[in-house]
């Protein structure tokens, strides 16, 4: 596979000039409430973001910005290019993340399910505007209507004579001709790659080791180095003594950076050894006396006290008195960390005012930004490499890792690769929020909702704590959601679905409650309350109900749960089957999953995406937990914080509904409804209501 | 510092490093070696597998003087060619996401079946369960070893 590395600055330059081809700049547009910088405003016509680039060879060059970090979309994106372009897929080449994001017409970051359902549109309008200026190109060469030259497999071809002209060879010509704005797409029947499943592009280098993920850059004379930090959150050095340090075999220096100690060293373990022989007296900062236990007693105080607002429909209070019947609950959602397998790391060269920064990334402008900003030269003065990424969830767009590569290579005359440790990677995250959400529910004589209040207590901002809490699936009448939102000093983040895993939690756990109470199956509640809401989402739900048989006998404490949500452009529903022993430990038995995608690009892809988001799911509700004590994170590594193991995979099974809407967002809708499906199930198997995450098995037990 | 000869996928390679320097990191920073995955860094995750003398160890924490005379295999020693019928059944489950963890997870797998070719659900399940993956592609993972067990590749 051919990488060379084109920036937008080359893009632009070589358009038009002899050799490059024939070049389609686009815009795919940034979304609203997305993660990454907004847009800069910029004046004139479009300002590409992504370029198709057909070479005189024939090979089809695409340039886009979305980072990969697992989540397989760069093939799904080059799949989109592929087909509307009637183009071989075996001349595709994806080209590498652009190195200067300061020199790019909006923030380069890659999150919110965006890659496949923001291309969608623009990429196809882009290669469908290459398809026709080479179709004109060749009606041109040939003197004959353009109507008669048929694109397909590569080439064009003139359809009453039948001669032909590949790609390769018209791309100069074509790149002379007018582009079409809006030139015709091809419509969902006429689609041959879209919706085959196709292998990754990514994966023969990863079986066979060759894959170079951030950690595994080598480069001459560089050197390892790892960080001392304080374990509090902002907290300092009050001294240490690195005596001991300097005396490991490797070591060849030891300085202050801001914010840690650095142990530079000839390889990663010396440098470790090294780390672990320095004597710090730590400061314990500010928020010594924060804790996970304040945080719940906090939350608790507050369940009665009106908050902020986010939206309120008609009264709550209001339909709350003409209730026959008033529901109520609390829910609490756990600190969560990302835990990507690969640790967090960065390497940077610092030469001058010249930076060099290699990253396995989300998020490169910003990354870009702060190694400018620590090493105090222009933006574009960093070379910012993206790597692939060893995993992502969120944790890859904060630009901490690049920030102390950068602070340490300052100081050392070669290229260094600063390492995490696990350890580090646990204590210097960006938490997913601990949640306590108070729900409250007025229902009328048969049990139908007249009044609907959400209250969530967590941390600024609103997004990362209360994601999908203001626009539940569901009809519902005088509806409140408001927010009680404290900073605590505690690093928060976006993890994967943004907000959505707590806020689904406890609306399709009290979704059930209130099923319960009205006396009416969980399937038949929601159809009717979901149905003018929601039909997308419906269909869904009906589906997962009919796979999975849901209301059939179960065995003895065996149960099904069912649990609904959108978020991030894609609609999912699943059926969770669980056995709870007797000892309190719960095993899910299956996981049954009915997605609504739209148009499913890379079918093969987006099933691996479901599969693997309800591992991640099912982890965060039966497993992990960050506690936070004296201001720290408690959990250091897999030993404390453990992920779902193969032994308690369940068997999944996925079904999408068939649809021609346009592509939607894959990677984050999985990931809500595991929680309350399961804690549904544990309902439906035991008769105990799970409001507390992760599940305590205590509550389970009968012996 | 100490010289260490060491056998690595066929071939004699020579290191100088502190004796209880993990294989991990010989493999990785002296080596050249980077298929071998660090994660945990505690014998947790898998993720730093290779094989001693066709057994799995967790290279992060197995030092480098305890290797003697046996034979290291690593994700880049599984086969020449990157043909090795667990590679080729991985690809045509399409079992990576992020792929960080899966050289470890090949390597085991490759034990597993070398120890007992054909494994019950539950005896792949226990064999691979100390291999974390945090994509969550356990089920591909399942199916692959199933390909291969069944001949199917």
């Amino acid at each position: 596979m051919e990488t060379k590395d084109l920036s937008r600055r080359d893009f632009v330059k070589t358009t038009g000039t002899l050799g490059a081809g024939l070049v389609i700049g686009f815009n795919i547009p940034w979304l609203q409430g997305c993660a990454g910088p907004p847009p800069v405003p910029v004046e004139g016509g479009m300002q590409p973001n992504a370029w198709i680039r057909i070479d005189p060879a024939g090979f089809v060059h695409v340039v886009y910005d979305d980072h990969e970090m697992g989540q397989g979309s760069s093939t799904g994106f080059l799949m989109m290019v592929c087909d509307e372009l009637e183009a071989d897929w075996s001349k595709i080449v994806w080209e590498p993340v652009p190195t200067d994001p300061s020199n790019w017409v909006q923030g380069i970051s890659t999150g919110g399910s965006t890659t496949i359902r923001l291309g969608w549109r623009h990429a196809r309008n882009a290669a469908a505007q290459a398809r026709e200026v080479l179709r004109e190109a060749a009606a041109q060469r040939w003197d004959v209507d353009v109507s008669e030259c048929v694109a397909k497999e590569h080439k064009i071809t003139h359809e009453g004579s039948g001669q032909s002209l590949a790609y390769g060879e018209l791309a100069e010509e074509a790149a002379t001709l007018h582009v079409p704005d809006d030139p015709p797409k091809k419509s969902h029947e006429d689609f041959w790659l879209i919706g085959q499943s196709t292998d990754r592009l990514d994966l023969p280098d990863k079986v066979v080791g060759k894959t170079e993920f951030g950690m595994d850059l080598r480069l001459p004379g560089m050197l390892f180095a790892s960080v001392s930090r304080p374990p509090a959150f902002q907290g300092g050095i009050r001294s240490f003594d690195d005596t001991a340090a300097r005396a490991v075999p490797g070591v060849v220096d030891v300085f202050e950076i801001e914010g840690g100690i650095a142990v530079v060293a000839t390889d990663t373990w010396s440098a470790f050894k090294g780390r672990e022989a320095l004597e710090v007296d730590w400061d314990s900062g500010p928020f010594a006396d924060q804790s996970s236990e304040t945080l719940k007693a906090r939350g608790r105080a507050l369940e009665n006290q009106p908050g902020d607002v986010d939206r309120e429909e008609g009264n709550f209070d209001r339909g709350l008195a003409q209730a026959a019947q008033v529901v109520e609950a609390s829910y609490d959602t756990h600190f969560l960390d990302h835990a990507p397998m690969e640790p967090l790391n960065a390497t940077a060269w610092v030469q001058g005012d010249r930076v060099e920064v290699w990253c396995p990334t989300q998020g490169a402008t910003s990354g870009q930004r702060r190694a400018a900003q620590v090493a105090g030269v222009p933006e574009e003065n960093v070379v910012y490499h993206s790597m692939l990424a060893g995993g992502g969830f969120g944790r890859r767009l904060n630009p901490d890792d690049a920030e102390f590569a950068v602070k340490v290579a300052m100081k050392v005359d070669a290229p260094v690769q600063v390492v995490w440790t696990r350890e580090d990677t646990f204590a210097h995250g960006f938490y997913r929020p601990y949640t306590h959400q108070t729900m409250k529910a007025g229902l009328d004589a048969d049990g139908w909702p007249v009044a609907w209040l959400h209250r969530i207590y967590g941390q600024p901002p609103r997004g990362t704590s209360t994601g999908g809490a203001r626009n539940p699936p569901y009809t519902l009448p005088n509806f409140r959601c408001d927010n009680h939102l404290e900073d605590w000093g505690i690093p928060i983040g976006p993890w994967r679905s943004v907000g959505n895993t707590q806020t689904c939690f406890a609306v399709e756990s009290f979704m059930d409650e209130c099923a319960h109470a009205a006396g009416i199956d969980p399937v038949s509640y929601r159809r009717r309350l979901m149905a003018e809401a929601n039909p997308r989402l419906l269909n869904c739900l009906l589906m997962a109900a009919e796979q999975a048989q849901f209301g059939r006998e179960m065995g003895e404490r065996q149960g099904q749960g069912i649990a609904a949500w959108t978020c991030f452009g894609g609609y999912g529903a699943m059926v969770a089957e669980v056995t709870v022993a007797s000892d309190g430990t719960v095993t899910v038995d299956r996981m049954v999953a009915a997605m609504d995608h739209g148009i499913i690009v890379n079918p093969e892809a987006v099933r691996s995406q479901i599969e693997g988001g309800i591992v991640l799911s099912l982890t965060a509700t039966l497993k992990a937990e960050v506690h936070i004590e004296n201001g720290a994170a408690v959990e250091s590594n897999f030993h404390d914080h453990p992920l779902l193991t193969i032994q308690e995979m369940p068997l999944v099974e996925v079904h999408f509904v068939e649809s021609t809407e346009d592509a939607g967002g894959v990677g984050e809708p999985p990931i809500p409804p595991p929680v309350p499906a399961v804690c549904n199930a544990i309902f439906a198997a035991t008769g105990i209501r799970i409001r507390e995450l992760p599940v305590d098995k205590e509550l389970l037990r009968v012996t | 510092m100490a010289v260490f000869n060491l056998r690595i996928n066929g071939e004699q390679r020579s290191v100088d490093v502190a004796p209880d320097m993990p294989l991990l990191w010989a493999l990785r920073d002296h080596l050249d070696l980077t298929g071998t995955k660090y994660s945990c860094g505690i014998a947790f995750c898998g993720s730093c597998t290779v094989l001693l003398d066709g057994d799995p160890i967790r290279s992060c924490a197995t030092t480098v003087e305890s290797i003697g005379d046996r034979e290291v295999t690593t994700i880049e020693g599984l086969s020449e060619e990157g043909d090795h019928p667990l590679q080729r059944a991985w690809l045509a489950e399409q079992t990576p996401q992020c792929g960080y963890c899966h050289p470890g997870q090949l390597l085991q797998a490759k034990a597993l079946l070398e120890q007992n070719p054909h494994p019950t659900d539950e005896e792949i399940d226990n064999y691979m369960a100390g291999n974390l993956c945090r994509c969550g592609t356990y089920q591909r993972i399942r199916k692959a070893i199933r390909r291969v067990e069944e001949g199917r590749i």
